[in-house]
């Protein structure tokens, strides 16, 4: 069924790019789009292998028309990671799918499924031909969306957005507001198959997400503060789950905890001086779970909590008018507690990057814009996961170095 | 009579001297119908990075640009105080997120005049010495020798 559904999505995308669908009526649909292909070395001191793999770590296609100056369609489809239906790998998506009325400057309105403005790198984070890396910034690395979950750090998704800019004497401030879906609504945790499945975007009923960004611009400096607001039912699910024939979580109905607050915060920097570009930006979600007292443990009251934290600096430099470099440091955290009667369990995974690299334009077209890049990328990555689980006795301590070396050739059409 | 001729040299020695100034010229060019007669450096960095799109009358800005790099548009660049890759990356980022596309460009001055002279709301950036009176000019940068 994924195999016909494949083969008959391939024909549509056939027929829309086809010169028969290229105008209708008086409006004229344009087609581009980009692809970047890597090769990844990697090796693990913890598991003592190393792993070399080509990619196709990206591909975009957009379809877009403008039917009036101010009324713009755009469609955006992603697919990831050497996408094969009939080989099960990869994922394919609809990415966005929005029309956006531009009143003027002040006044602009999107709906439709779209990623909203969060920080300087959430709406351009797939956007390969702008970025220089191999791989991005670790929570903005689409291709790793697989095994890390992007969302749960950055909203991927709203449907509608209102944003624009004021000028007060040289500083222009930017905002946006936006509404879209929590991430993971609607999960069901399955206990024979121990796994999660998942429908997104089905219901908003109860898992309204509402965020936004201010930020001000001034010459070459950018500042922003973003900040979304949701519930999640990420304990809900984890109440479900068993550990030790028990649930994970007891005492407590898995619907009590299918509303959690969660709330992001990030903040963003850029500056350019001289030939030097200067970019970062801090992330931290946190939940707001209120438990009962009667689920106190034996030393204290209650305590449930996912927070996560990220943050990343680059520093870039044109050596050529083709050729930049960059290094570039990256962070995150994220700590898992469970205090529930006699369930004692923490988890933290810290990971820290050390990064450079080079980025070349190979070829550029008559308007000066990058056709092809080549790019190369060192990364050394140390993660650190501490496990404590106090009912069986279990304290889990593991270091693992990763090295890392990729190259890529990135392409815009 | 030679008091004549020397007052002739003289004239004609200015006048070259105004030619050659005025041919180093940047000028901005625009539309009779653009509802402005000046522009400020700040307004045109608004328009030709996209940040504004319309005139205060709501009339669309069009934007045209030159393919090749010469001392004109580093000139109209530098005024804007923006690299040329700069502005590529400012234009990229807009196509690629949906919010723009970068502004038509031509390979001749002369292709951008034509242009701007004949699509209402358009902007343009030539040498003073290719400006006919089919447009206007709005504002005027010296070359960036000078």
């Amino acid at each position: 069924m994924t195999h016909r559904l494949c083969i008959v999505s391939g024909c549509l995308l056939g027929l829309m790019v086809s010169p028969a669908f290229a105008q209708f009526g008086d409006v004229t649909l344009s087609t581009f789009g980009y692809f970047q292909v890597s090769f990844q070395h990697q090796e693990s001191t913890l598991e003592e292998d190393t792993d070399n793999s080509f990619n196709v770590q990206q591909l975009n296609l957009f379809f877009q028309t403008d039917f009036t100056p101010r009324w713009r369609g755009f469609v955006n489809f992603e697919v990831l990671n050497n996408f094969s239906s009939s080989q099960g790998w990869g994922s394919f998506d609809l990415d966005e799918a929005w029309v956006r009325y531009r009143a003027n400057q002040h006044f602009i309105l999107r709906a439709g499924l779209q990623v909203p403005k969060f920080n300087r790198l959430n709406e351009i984070k797939n956007r390969t031909p702008l970025l220089p890396y191999v791989v991005r910034p670790l929570v903005y690395e689409e291709s790793f969306s697989e095994f890390f979950n992007i969302e749960e750090f950055v909203p991927e998704r709203a449907f509608l957005q209102l944003e624009g800019w004021f000028p007060v004497t040289a500083v222009k401030l930017d905002y946006a507001v936006y509404l879209g879906n929590s991430p993971n609504v609607n999960s069901q945790f399955d206990n024979t198959r121990n796994e999660t499945s998942q429908q997104t975007g089905v219901d908003t009923t109860t898992t309204v997400l509402v965020g936004g960004r201010v930020g001000l611009r001034y010459g070459e400096l950018e500042l922003g503060v973003s900040a979304t607001r949701e519930t999640t039912n990420d304990f809900s699910v984890l109440a479900e789950a068993e550990a030790d024939d028990r649930p994970f979580i007891e005492g407590i109905a898995p619907n009590e905890l299918s509303a959690i607050p969660k709330t992001r915060l990030g903040v963003d920097l850029s500056y350019q001086l001289g030939g030097f570009f200067l970019e970062g930006e801090y992330i931290a979600v946190r939940n707001d779970v209120d438990l009962p007292k009667r689920l106190a443990t034996r030393d204290g009251p209650p305590r449930l909590g996912l927070d996560r934290t990220f943050y990343y600096a680059t520093l870039s430099y044109p050596i050529t008018e083709r050729l930049l470099a960059y290094g570039s440091y990256w962070y995150s955290t994220e700590r898992f507690l469970v205090e529930v009667l006699s369930r004692s369990y923490h988890e933290e995974v810290n990971v820290q990057v050390f990064t450079g690299g080079v980025r070349y334009a190979l070829l550029q077209d008559a308007d000066g814009f990058d056709r092809i890049t080549l790019k190369a990328q060192y990364a050394f990555a140390e993660i650190d996961e501490d496990v404590d689980v106090t009912v069986s006795v279990v304290n889990l301590e593991q270091d693992n170095h990763l090295h890392v070396f990729g190259v890529a050739v990135s392409v815009l059409f | 009579m030679k008091g004549r001729i020397k007052i002739l040299v003289w004239m004609l020695g200015l006048a070259a001297w105004a030619g050659t100034a005025w041919a180093q010229e940047v000028v901005v060019i625009a539309h009779p119908s653009v509802p402005v007669d000046t522009i400020s450096q700040a307004q045109l960095l608004n328009f030709y990075t996209g940040d504004v799109q319309s005139w205060d009358n709501k009339m669309q800005v069009v934007v045209y640009d030159l393919k090749v790099r010469t001392e004109v548009r580093d000139t109209f660049y530098d005024f804007l105080g923006k690299t040329s890759s700069r502005m590529r990356s400012i234009w990229l980022k807009r196509k690629l997120s949906g919010e723009g596309d970068p502004p038509e460009s031509f390979e001749t001055e002369e292709e951008v005049v034509a242009h701007v002279a004949r699509t209402q709301g358009a902007l343009g950036f030539v040498s003073a010495t290719n400006v006919n009176g089919a447009v206007k000019i709005l504002t005027e940068i010296p070359l960036a020798d000078q």
